[in-house]
């Protein structure tokens, strides 16, 4: 196995560049001698005798005749690296598992969504700064956030890019009629790795149908067979309500779903909680197959317990296997996900 | 017969091959073994026809390129023919710990006619009725838990019915074997064999007293039907990931004794603790079903 390294030198004047490597953190005033030392002009080399599974600590030096200014520790471990976070799955396989926390601090928060967005428009403008759950799902490295981030209408994260996250106005089984196209492909560039900012899918994996739109229940649980999608896979193994038949990770957290779809409310005012229970849901890809305007509607999972009544009612598993479907002018809760693109493009300089 | 496996396409990526290999052991991608099958890099699936039934295994795949390797990470896959009435897949969880399934009592068998199954069997009162059972795997077996208590009796009577060991002897107990009673007591349901017995609320050996919570962490009980609860119910040392949101459990009447006159016993209320009742004093208590794979 062999580790490529690769690098920035914001460097005005010319310096070579030299490589350190440790089992265990360096001492950068007691280097060993390096393992190698590059031209000027390099950003890229292969270490060769890394040997996988291992980790060890670089040290990158620039070098000019006078002086040598080197890099923090840098701890890599010799694995297929894929994203930010930990490389090793806590729980399941390829197919959905779990591999740990990154905080927002050592990540992105909803400004650096917000940066790459192709219009704010009707965006919440609020800094949220949650903790993304690194998983695994069919292959794909998806980064899911403890929290909602607000809420607004479907249509102006659409006109945003946030919700599809293909190179496209949409996926080929996406109705588009009645918005503003835009294309879908919004990335956030973060250490060398590159993630696109999209929206779970709600109702299912494969293409979507009139028939599978259809077949849906209030409530997922309903369904005589289960109908995998992300939202059941990614979401539901965060909090401590477990949907009995179609929760396939065990509990990964024991959190309230208050942070996602807000308290449990209660008051005497049959307006208001009507109005909660309608949009105090997190929007979802899946549009109407045969959509025809803005006001067409959209796959909303999850409700919040909101009540007429003297007190509130707690969370049940149901509050979180709950699906409507909503016109996509409204405002609902946006739960924007990261997707770890993998497949560079190789340019050939001319 | 045999096991699928499939992937996403590799092809484009350049390999020489893609390897699987098996392994009743997780594999160490250091130290992985001779494949079990050497495929060409456009293959997306394999299905394993040596795989034997009644048995757990361990596949990874490898994306092979001249002398290097790239291995994914172990799948573990149970290769069971027959399961019992439910899901025959786990629904949440391992195959070496999962939870498969709620089997309604119309699916599988109500108090009742478990009680009639069970002749010889001495308790107090009428049977409980669960209207579902739990359908666990666990380490290559399929236990069915009542949801509600099943018999008002001791631990006694459950010996002197055989129904405390599931074993093909006459059990063990810190004193020397407790009786002369086979412990391996199968009732037929719907043409499949179950053996009915206690549950297992610790790994230590049944020659010891079972007296102290830390003893229970990872036993067969811990890792199935407690499971079920939330992290609020079982908050004791030891608990695993929460396959369930459930509130209350019955009381669970183990194997282990306590001391010589007291049988260990797992509270309804707080499950992951230990009670203890004298083996002469009626409790309210489920029990396990164990299936006989045929």
């Amino acid at each position: 196995m062999a580790l490529r390294l690769k690098w920035d030198n914001p460097n005005v004047v010319t310096t070579k560049t030299t490589i350190y490597r440790g089992d265990a953190p360096l001492d950068n005033t007691n280097l060993p001698a390096p393992l190698v030392t590059l031209d000027a002009g390099v950003t890229e080399w292969v270490d060769n005798g890394a040997k996988f599974g291992n980790t060890y600590y670089y040290i990158l030096g620039s070098k000019t005749d006078f002086d040598e200014v080197l890099t923090p520790n840098q701890k890599i471990l010799v694995a297929d690296n894929r994203g930010v976070g930990p490389s090793t799955l806590l729980l399941g396989d390829d197919s959905l598992g779990f591999f740990g926390q990154v905080l927002s601090s050592d990540f992105v928060n909803s400004t650096h969504i917000l940066a790459v967005a192709a219009t704010t428009s009707g965006l919440p403008g609020t800094t949220f700064t949650p903790v993304w759950n690194k998983f695994i799902r069919k292959g794909k490295i998806i980064y899911v956030p403890d929290r909602t981030f607000g809420t607004t209408a479907w249509t102006a994260l659409y006109q945003a890019g946030f919700v599809y996250g293909v190179d496209a106005n949409g996926p080929a089984d996406a109705a588009l009629a009645g918005l503003t196209l835009t294309n879908q492909n919004r990335v956030i560039d973060f250490k060398g790795y590159k993630y696109k900012v999209r929206m779970l899918r709600g109702i299912t994996d494969r293409p979507l149908t009139l028939d599978l739109w259809n077949a849906q229940k209030s409530n997922q649980e309903q369904l005589p067979a289960p109908e995998d999608n992300e939202f059941n896979d990614l979401v539901y193994p965060l909090m401590w309500p477990v949907p009995l038949k179609y929760q396939r990770l065990p509990n990964l957290f024991e959190d309230a779903p208050d942070a996602f779809l807000g308290a449990p409310w209660n008051a005497y005012d049959s307006t208001t909680a009507n109005n909660l229970t309608l949009t105090n849901r997190i929007w979802c890809q899946e549009r109407h197959p045969v959509a025809t305007a803005a006001a067409s509607t959209v796959c909303a999972r999850g409700v919040r317990s909101a009540v007429y009544g003297a007190t509130a009612y707690p969370y049940t598993a149901d509050h979180l296997s709950a699906m409507a479907y909503n016109a996509g002018n409204i405002s609902c809760y946006w739960m924007p996900v990261l997707e770890l693109v993998e497949d560079s493009v190789t340019v050939t300089k001319g | 017969m045999g096991v699928k496996i499939s992937w996403d396409s590799q092809a484009g990526k350049g390999l020489d091959a893609v390897e699987v290999y098996r392994s009743k052991t997780k594999i160490d991608p250091a130290n992985p073994g001779t494949p079990l099958a050497t495929l060409d890099p456009s293959v997306t699936s394999y299905e394993d026809f040596t795989a034997v039934n009644k048995n757990l295994y361990y596949y990874c795949l490898a994306a092979k390129k001249g002398t290097e390797r790239s291995f994914g990470n172990s799948q573990l896959t149970g290769y069971f023919s027959e399961t019992g009435p439910g899901n025959s897949t786990i629904a949440r969880g391992s195959w070496n710990s999962g939870f498969m399934d709620r089997v309604p009592s119309a699916s599988f068998i109500t108090g009742p006619d478990l009680a009639a199954k069970l002749t010889g069997l001495i308790y107090s009162g009428n049977p409980g009725s669960p209207s579902s059972w739990f359908k666990f795997a666990y380490k290559g077996r399929v236990l069915f838990f009542p949801d509600t208590a099943m018999f008002n009796t001791t631990w006694n009577r459950f010996y002197e019915a055989g129904m405390v060991f599931g074993t093909d002897d006459f059990g063990k107990t810190p004193a020397g074997v407790p009786g002369s009673v086979n412990q391996k007591r199968v009732v037929e349901i719907n043409g499949l064999q179950y053996i009915v017995r206690l549950a297992k609320l610790s790994d230590i050996d049944l020659s010891k007293y079972l007296t102290l919570q830390d003893d229970t962490i990872a036993s067969e009980y811990r890792s199935t039907l407690t499971r079920t609860l939330r992290a609020t119910v079982e908050t004791q040392a030891g608990a695993l990931r929460r396959l369930g949101d459930g509130t209350t459990l019955p009381i669970m009447l183990g194997q282990h004794l306590y001391s010589a006159t007291q049988a260990a016993y797992a509270p309804a209320g707080a499950p992951a603790t230990l009670g203890a009742a004298a083996i002469t004093s009626n409790i309210s208590t489920a029990v396990v079903l164990e299936l006989i794979m045929p």
